[in-house]
């Protein structure tokens, strides 16, 4: 095929934790977004048996006119990748990985008779083991086999796709999704050798919360996630200096009340004497060496442990101060000052509200990483969040698969090049 | 009913209308309505008239009557119907009566005319055309939507009898590029003046520049 034909059929999927976006080169600055979750149907029932079968696996924007019982979504509803990493013998989020691809490509196959097949890009966690890779070129094989809609596939890093959606070369990368924090310094490619992997993300930031909201008598609200993960959302701050924040937030205790209703509910939220608590939900995810969350761990909270995952360790309670700098030290030392002048933030886990009245002790994600850095004695730090964090996976990838050669067959050996399936 | 009504009076109405806009109707040109009428009045295209009931007609209760039919039977011949009853005679009618079917009320004597009731406006001869051209316009467009409705509800019913199909896909646009492949014009924002089409152009073409 012509690079021409693979510039005009390139195809982005960014399998978030939260939502998938995908769609050719084609849907310009915006792909398609939808949950990244599937509905397993309950194939026995009795509505099944009446109004005839259905698909087993819903995705897509469909999946609420399907739901039954509440209590069965726990088993029913699958978040594939939930911790951005999916297990290898976890059946059904491969299934729910396989029928969002197919959705998503079929959204877009196009009526033209020249049509053989997209250059499919996707986009991984960069610690993600080498199994998962085979998966999904299994899936997309298994995809093309019935539709005949790829004509070939690659897998990407996700911070090298951030990296190049914000036309960066030299750079490091936090992303921070759901589950975990990779810190990847890039120089013309990922230098895989000097990736973290940090073991906390968005969800750490929720099971605090939740304690938060135990402690502040709303226990009967901690079931639901999307509710404790919309309160962190509008409660949460980044202290500055933590100490501080609190002791100013105790005296003041009018000016930093926390409270929030559910849109469209009956549901209320006030922190009211506790509200100097909204600090600590910041803070525990940037940094949870903080003696006060010691008490939360004795009361039960899981304590971010290290983990190994494929050949990748990812530790617990590392600070992102330090894992910037650890990453950073990994690479040659004429490269260092370059890294240090490029961090770019990406993903949900660093979008923190830091309102103007309370500008003397709450403050944005960039600026408390740079704070984190200067307490360890590095200065002179550029740091920034991504433009439209939510697409620049997604845009990463329609660059990637208009750029690399098409006969740039896929290597084991470096993780890069196209998987043909024909 | 037969005997005229008295000039006097006719002067009096005559102007009372013309004060409110109406002009007198040439009786050159009478229709029916100016015909049955003792006075009649045009305004636009608004046409008026008034039964007069003279004094000397109303002798009798059947002659009360009668008046009153009369003026009834103009209501379908023009647009606004008085009736026009002397002082004294006045209170042997019951206004209500009148009012319940769109007749106006003139109450006179020698030296004013009121009104007591005001009229209700009628369509016109003209007006009733149009109507009538309407309601065919209308009946219709109701044959054409029933029609619409009925081919409708067929289509529907053989889509439910047919499985779901795919949702009709979004419609990839051309793009343009450069002959040289670089990004063209038509290329979203975050392709032009990328530093990495060109590093990523030459991956595998040149040693390996992998830093791991």
């Amino acid at each position: 095929m012509s690079e021409a034909y693979k510039q005009q059929y390139t195809f982005g999927v960014d399998y978030g934790t939260g939502d998938v976006k995908f769609g050719p080169i084609s849907c310009g600055e915006h792909p398609e977004i939808v949950e990244n979750r599937g509905y397993f149907t309950d194939q026995s029932s009795i509505m099944q048996k009446i109004s005839g079968p259905s698909k087993e696996i819903i995705v897509g924007k469909d999946i609420p006119l399907y739901l039954e019982a509440k209590e069965d979504l726990s088993t029913r509803m699958i978040y594939p990748m939930r911790n951005g990493v999916i297990d290898k013998d976890q059946e059904r989020a491969w299934s729910v990985v396989h029928e969002i691809t197919e959705f998503g490509l079929e959204t877009f196959r196009p009526p033209s008779s020249d049509f053989s097949g997209y250059y499919l890009v996707s986009s991984l966690s960069s610690v993600s083991p080498r199994y998962m890779y085979e998966k999904l070129f299994e899936i997309y094989r298994d995809i093309d086999k019935e539709f005949g809609s790829i004509i070939a596939a690659t897998v990407i890093p996700q911070p090298l796709s951030v990296a190049i959606a914000h036309k960066v070369p030299t750079c490091v990368v936090l992303e921070s999704g759901h589950g975990n924090t990779q810190i990847c310094p890039i120089s013309r490619y990922p230098i895989r050798n000097a990736i973290v992997a940090v073991n906390r993300g968005g969800g750490d930031g929720n099971a605090l919360t939740a304690e938060i909201l135990k402690d502040c008598g709303y226990g009967d609200l901690v079931h639901e996630e999307s509710l404790i993960r919309k309160v962190k959302e509008n409660l949460g701050l980044i202290p500055a200096e933590l100490d501080a924040a609190i002791h100013i937030a105790k005296r003041d205790q009018e000016r930093f009340r926390a409270t929030y209703k559910v849109p469209g509910t009956r549901i209320a939220v006030d922190l009211a004497e506790n509200s100097w608590m909204r600090f600590l939900i910041g803070e525990y995810v940037f940094n949870p060496n903080h003696e006060i969350f010691q008490s939360y761990f004795n009361r039960g909270l899981p304590r971010p442990s290290d983990v190994k995952v494929g050949d990748t360790s990812f530790r617990g309670m590392l600070d992102f101060g330090d894992a910037i700098i650890q990453a950073v030290e990994r690479c040659p030392v004429e490269l260092q000052p370059y890294l240090y002048k490029q961090i770019l933030l990406s993903g949900g886990n660093f979008s923190w509200k830091a309102p103007d009245d309370m500008s003397d002790v709450a403050i944005d994600a960039p600026t408390k990483i740079r704070r984190l850095l200067e307490n360890k004695g590095v200065s002179d730090t550029v740091i920034m969040m991504t433009e439209s964090p939510q697409y620049s996976v997604w845009r990463g990838c329609i660059v990637y698969g208009y750029s690399v050669p098409a006969d740039f067959a896929w290597s084991w050996d470096r993780f890069e090049g196209w998987m043909t399936f024909r | 009913m037969s005997a005229s009504p008295n000039e006097e009076i006719r002067e009096k109405l005559v102007g009372f209308f013309k004060q409110r806009g109406y002009r007198v109707r040439n009786q050159g040109n009478a229709n029916s309505a100016d015909r049955a009428s003792d006075l009649s009045f045009v305004k636009g295209q608004t046409v008026l008239v008034v039964k007069i009931a003279a004094n000397s007609n109303l002798q009798t209760r059947n002659a009360i009557l009668e008046v009153t039919l009369a003026a009834m039977d103009l209501t379908s011949r023009a647009n606004l119907v008085y009736l026009a009853f002397p002082k004294l005679q006045a209170s042997l009618l019951d206004a209500s009566m009148l009012q319940d079917r769109g007749l106006g009320m003139l109450i006179y004597d020698s030296r004013s005319i009121e009104e007591a009731v005001a009229p209700r406006q009628f369509d016109s001869p003209s007006d009733k055309k149009q109507s009538s051209a309407d309601i065919d316009w209308l009946r219709s467009r109701v044959e054409a939507l029933e029609k619409t409705v009925e081919n409708l509800s067929h289509e529907l019913s053989a889509t439910r009898a047919r499985p779901i199909e795919p949702s009709q896909p979004r419609q990839p646009t051309p793009l343009q590029s450069t002959q040289d492949g670089k990004p063209g014009t038509a290329l979203p924002s975050f392709l032009k003046g990328n530093p990495w089409v060109d590093i990523l152009a030459r991956r595998g073409r040149e040693p390996d520049q992998v830093a791991a």
